[in-house]
């Protein structure tokens, strides 16, 4: 985080301009400033007025009257003010979360794959709204320095020579905003830190109490718990004294102006040089600049803090998007899919290096190897998740890369490992992704193929489970046959599978695989798999290792010719066959 | 709620706050430090009386910025005094909840979400804390200040007091009505800023199938129907606060303009002095301040009762049973036996009379369809839950005469898909063990887990950082890092359920390996639905529709159990 703030700060203002341009409402903002100037002049006719009345000139009815006329034309105004400013500002947050939002739905994998899903919350959530208050505090700010403008040119007039004792009281208040700035940073930061520490001990514990239950660690966990609570304790403590000590210094900017004022004043009245009258209004006006200046000491903090956020999110808003949009429609006749020298890296890895190979259409192609030896990549290539970093992924004769990617994706059912479910009920998650309505018949009919009719039924409101209420009581096999419901009512012209029926027991396995063997008859798919029953079965194998092709070929060929192949089915082959023992 | 549930969780309420020994000592100091600010407010508005009615000398001035100073500074040590004993009470009852929520049964946790735990344990105790340490040795104050102030006016002339009373009625009614609203309208953009969060956690998280569905367009229009519901709340709300908050600040000018026109009335009457009038309007401060603040209170003392009847239901919950005093680690358990057990998840049925015996230091394994009930053997093996019904003995003994603690230590259980803590893989392998353990001790337990090459590939070996829930090793790995831990604990009895189905073949048979070494000497209980794992067993018990269908070994099933042969029939591979 640290690392991205730092490299955030080299960069330039351009993005943040061109970030701002569109979406913020800028003649809104100078609107509301120029209200801001107007409400500025009778602002600062209110302390005169008070002064004048506390003086004691109560039985004056024209200034009664007037006091009262100033005072509420500047409550409407400052109204409007407030509202127009805040709608201003919600608007701008508005446009910038949705322009973020546009940007991280279309966002490619690679740059998904940097980033952190729950900061990705906060881009859209708490960042832009940083970015909004930063650009309202400063046109307020505007505001607020031409009214402390008008209210030193009154003050000289009344009396300069009080001003100008104003102004050498300029470096005590300037020690006061800066020093406690950096101290409060930390102690903040600090607090922050020991809390979510502690916050997410909790939750770690919380989410696998059962490892910690039968692990009997309730008592070191109880300790360790402590010990991160004992953590945050102190840096609270240490934060109040903080606050403690740094209170009485914040608040003696007030104390001091008066403090100038009175005595300053005194002395001249003594002189004969001021009348008390017009001290009367100089004191009135004392809490006025102490407000000034905390107004901008929080505005100057404010801006500290927004521009991490800034330079962020103007960061993700220039990520390029993945573009659906290509050459091509992808309305063509079945073909071969050819990978043609690919490579791919991930994060300075070679994960796949000059791989080639064909896909024939309308057939089944296993991808066998040991782990880490790029088949999921090779399906997340297929899927156009990621881009080849060398050679060309071919449909036929055409490169994938100029067939429009809905359509190419809309056209393939993809199965990852695991598959993630979405809040909703059951059917939603079925039916997730189609354009027309679906019957309840086809539901009932996909969850059948994907063997999850039985148990979805058997739970209390069936199709109409809520996931986000079944919480973990899903176990991995169920999920997984629902997302392989999914895919079954999808009826995609190509199939990627990923291990789909791993993690299911025997029965439900073979009654699935035999469901998608029927799904997968006259379509083109690719098959990663351990399963023995399906590599045998496949039209034609693609063995890797290390991420290079090993061979190629079917079965028989390549369990005689190819040692690697031969290793690899054995192995399987030995585990996979207790029925082998039976006679 | 009925009645008695409220009064217990009342009671249950100042047990907790007896358990958790407030810093009285720092409560009542913050109390003194607040009654002494207050005290010199009172004094202020009678001293800048006097000096803008013309008393100049030094002296007074002096006199008044020092007492501004002293002010300060006494805030100064009194938000330090506050904030150590919210800190110190938030420290104790985060001490109370956590020892609370390590110890509730099993059942408890499944029908709890978690976050609701967290938040009582992380956010619930702060509310209540900061409410302790700092809003109740404040209010008395408040209310000092506010009487006193009445009492100053009352010594100057009643009739001020009462020109004062015509405005409370006002005052309060605005407090009252903006409270409310408020409070409304601020609720209604927090549940929509947590549809908002929620709806953007999801997807953010799963944009992979999100492009794999191509639907991009759709969740974009979501999305920004969300943002917009959102907009068009913040702004009413806005719009509201604004209007109230105009409508606060006439009602200051309203109070004012009764003050200037009531105070003229009463000097012209020669009732007070012009000096009076001034010294009366400066204090008219301090009663809506004092009005605000108590509204303030109230408000408060409303969130910490919420966080206080959240905190006190769970500390109402009964702890998980300690057991009997037999001590599983120190004797010889024997046979495993569950007589008649039944058992039901709410109102579903998953065990029925159900009766086997587990030899000591053998292997049985479970095998069946899913749903069959074998996780859920296990869950009672590891005493998560009790039986509804018949019972579970342990060398004749009910397994509730061992102590749970002794109990749980003796299993060692490796569960289908590992859960590894952040942390390094050194204290995930080391995790629960309370003994010392030497280096080589989980050097060899790596090795014979099969998990030491991988590991030593890692950059930092044995302490490279596992990333959250074991993000950043592989499913085998992480399997085998739970083998590992299930070897240093060298477990009575070894609880493997479905070990090795998320992994592929060649990781598969790594596992198996170590497993083979694990099994000897001790009580070995698995569930598999790779037959194959389970050929050698010394008893196969065979579940179906949520009881035992049959028992024995391999060879004797195959003749006798249909179950079982359609199990191994469905495993039989294609023709090779």
């Amino acid at each position: 985080m640290k690392k991205t703030i730092k490299n955030a700060k080299k960069q330039s203002w351009k993005p943040f301009f061109k970030m701002m341009g569109k979406n913020v409402p800028w003649a809104w903002y100078v609107a509301n400033l120029v209200l801001g100037l107007i409400l500025a002049e009778l602002t600062v006719r209110v302390p005169e007025l008070t002064g004048r009345l506390m003086n004691g000139e109560i039985f004056d009815n024209a200034l009664v009257w007037q006091y009262v006329w100033v005072n509420v034309l500047l409550i409407l105004g400052r109204t409007i003010q407030v509202i127009t400013g805040s709608w201003v500002g919600n608007y701008t947050d508005r446009n910038l979360q949705r322009a973020l939002w546009k940007r991280l739905i279309r966002i490619p994998m690679r740059k998904y794959d940097e980033q952190n899903p729950s900061t990705l919350i906060s881009r859209v959530t708490s960042d832009c709204t940083q970015v909004t208050l930063f650009l309202g505090n400063f046109f307020n700010s505007l505001a607020s320095l031409y009214e402390m403008f008008l209210v030193f040119q009154m003050f000289y007039g009344m009396s300069r020579e009080i001003t100008l004792a104003l102004l050498l009281a300029v470096p005590y208040v300037l020690l006061v905003f800066i020093v406690p700035g950096r101290i409060l940073f930390r102690a903040t930061e600090r607090m922050q830190g020991t809390l979510s520490q502690f916050t997410n001990f909790v939750t770690e514990r919380m989410m696998n109490v059962k490892l910690v239950k039968s692990s009997a660690a309730e008592r070191p966990e109880l300790q360790a718990g402590i010990q991160a609570a004992e953590a945050s304790y102190k840096a609270e403590v240490h934060m109040g004294i903080v606050e403690g000590v740094l209170y009485p210094f914040k608040n003696s900017i007030s104390g001091v102006v008066e403090a100038v004022i009175l005595l300053v004043g005194a002395a001249m009245i003594s002189r004969s040089a001021l009348l008390l009258d017009d001290l009367v209004t100089l004191y009135m006006y004392a809490p006025l600049i102490a407000a000034y200046l905390f107004l901008y000491l929080s505005a100057f903090h404010q801006a500290k803090q927004a521009q991490g956020a800034t330079h962020v999110v103007a960061d993700l808003m220039q990520t390029k998007p993945e573009t659906m949009e290509r050459e091509t429609s992808f309305t063509q006749d079945a073909a071969d899919i050819v990978f043609d020298d690919v490579s791919f890296r991930y994060q300075d890895r070679d994960i796949l290096s000059h791989v080639s190979f064909t896909i024939p259409s309308g057939k089944v192609t296993a991808i066998v190897g040991p782990s880490g030896a790029g088949k999921t990549t090779v399906l997340s290539l297929l899927e156009r998740l990621y881009t080849p970093y060398e050679g060309t992924i071919r449909f036929g004769d055409t490169p994938v890369e100029t067939i429009h990617l809905d359509d190419w994706r809309a056209a393939a059912g993809y199965i990852q490992q695991t598959s993630p479910l979405l809040s909703g009920t059951i059917r939603d998650n079925i039916t997730y992704g189609m354009d027309r309505p679906v019957s309840d018949a086809e539901v009932i009919q996909a969850a059948k193929a994907a063997n999850a009719y039985d148990f979805i039924t058997k739970l209390p409101d069936g199709f109409s489970s809520s996931i986000g209420q079944l919480g973990g009581k899903l176990s991995g096999g169920e999920r997984q046959r629902i997302a392989i419901a999914r895919m079954i009512i999808k009826d995609p012209d190509y199939m990627l599978l990923d291990e789909a029926t791993c993690g299911l027991d025997a029965e439900n396995e073979s009654m699935i695989q035999k469901a998608l063997d029927h799904l997968m008859e006259g379509r083109t798919a690719v098959v990663v798999a351990h399963n023995l029953r399906t590599i045998v079965s496949a039209d034609n194998i693609v063995v890797l290792d290390r991420g290079k092709v090993q061979a190629v070929g079917t079965h028989e060929t390549l369990y005689k010719t190819n040692e690697l192949y031969r290793r690899y089915i054995d192995l399987q082959f030995d585990q996979d066959s207790p029925a082998n023992h039976i006679s | 709620m009925d009645e008695s549930k409220k009064n217990h969780v009342w009671k249950s309420f100042l047990i907790l706050l007896k358990d958790s020994r407030l810093p009285w000592l720092f409560i009542i100091f913050k109390l003194l430090l607040s009654m002494g600010v207050s005290q010199l407010s009172l004094i202020f508005p009678d001293m800048t009386a006097q000096i803008l009615a013309g008393d100049l000398a030094v002296s007074t001035i002096t006199l008044m910025v020092s007492l501004m100073f002293l002010q300060y500074a006494a805030t100064g040590v009194s938000v330090i005094v506050g904030r150590m004993a919210g800190a110190k009470i938030t420290l104790s009852l985060r001490k109370f909840m956590l020892r609370k929520v390590l110890s509730l049964p099993i059942p408890f946790y499944d029908n709890n979400m978690p976050d609701r735990l967290i938040s009582r344990t992380t956010e619930d105790t702060q509310k209540l804390s900061s409410y302790l340490g700092d809003d109740v040795p404040n209010f008395p104050s408040q209310i000092y200040l506010f009487l006193g102030t009445l009492f100053i006016l009352f010594r100057y002339d009643w009739r001020l007091v009462a020109l004062t009373a015509v405005t409370i009625p006002v005052i309060l009614l605005l407090t009252f009505v903006s409270g409310r609203l408020g409070f409304k309208w601020n609720n209604r953009i927090q549940i929509k800023l947590a549809e908002l969060t929620g709806y953007l956690a999801e997807i953010l998280a799963n944009i992979p199938l999100l492009k794999v569905f191509v639907q991009e367009v759709k969740e974009d229009q979501k999305g920004q129907d969300n943002i917009e519901e959102l907009y068009k709340t913040k702004v009413k709300y806005q719009f509201i606060t604004a209007g109230l908050t105009a409508a606060d600040e006439l009602q200051g000018i309203v109070t004012n303009v009764v003050a200037i026109v009531g105070g003229a009335w009463l000097v012209t009457h020669e009732y007070i002095t012009l000096e009076i009038w001034m010294a009366y309007y400066l204090y008219t401060g301090n009663l809506s301040r004092g009005i605000t603040e108590m509204k303030l209170f109230w408000e408060r003392t409303k969130a910490a009762q919420g966080a206080a009847r959240r905190m006190s239901e769970i500390a109402m919950e009964q702890d998980e049973a300690a057991g009997g005093n037999l001590d599983l680690t120190k004797q010889d358990g024997g046979d495993l036996c569950f007589e008649q057990v039944g058992f039901s998840y709410g109102d579903t049925q998953v065990l029925r009379d159900m009766t086997f015996t587990i030899p000591a230091n053998k292997v049985t394994a479970f095998v069946g369809k899913s749903g069959a009930g074998k996780s859920t053997v296990f869950g009672l093996l590891e005493r998560f839950y009790d039986p509804d019904s018949g019972r579970i003995t342990m060398g004749g003994e009910s397994v509730d005469a061992y102590s749970l603690r002794s109990w749980r230590q003796a299993i060692g259980y490796v569960p289908q898909e590992t859960q590894l803590l952040s942390g390094t893989i050194r204290s995930n392998i080391t995790y629960g063990l309370e003994r010392q353990v030497t280096e080589e001790e989980i050097i060899r337990a790596a090795k014979a887990a099969n998990a030491y090459d991988f590991i030593m590939e890692q950059k930092n070996g044995f302490d490279t950082e596992t990333g959250e829930r074991g993000s950043k090793l592989s499913g085998g790995q992480c399997q085998r890092i739970a083998i590992a831990r299930a070897l240093l604990k060298d477990p009575k009895i070894l609880l493997l359920d479905e070990v090795t189905s998320s992994l592929d073949a060649e990781a598969k048979a790594a596992v198996e390996e170590a497993l083979e070494r694990l099994k000897d000497g001790r009580t070995t209980i698995m569930i598999a639905h790779d037959l194959s794992t389970v050929r050698d067993a010394d008893q196969i018990i065979v579940l179906d529709d949520r009881t035992v269908e049959a028992a024995g070994t391999h060879e004797e099933l195959i003749q006798t159990s249909p179950v079982y042969q359609s199990l191994l029939r469905a495993a039989q591979p294609a023709a090779l």
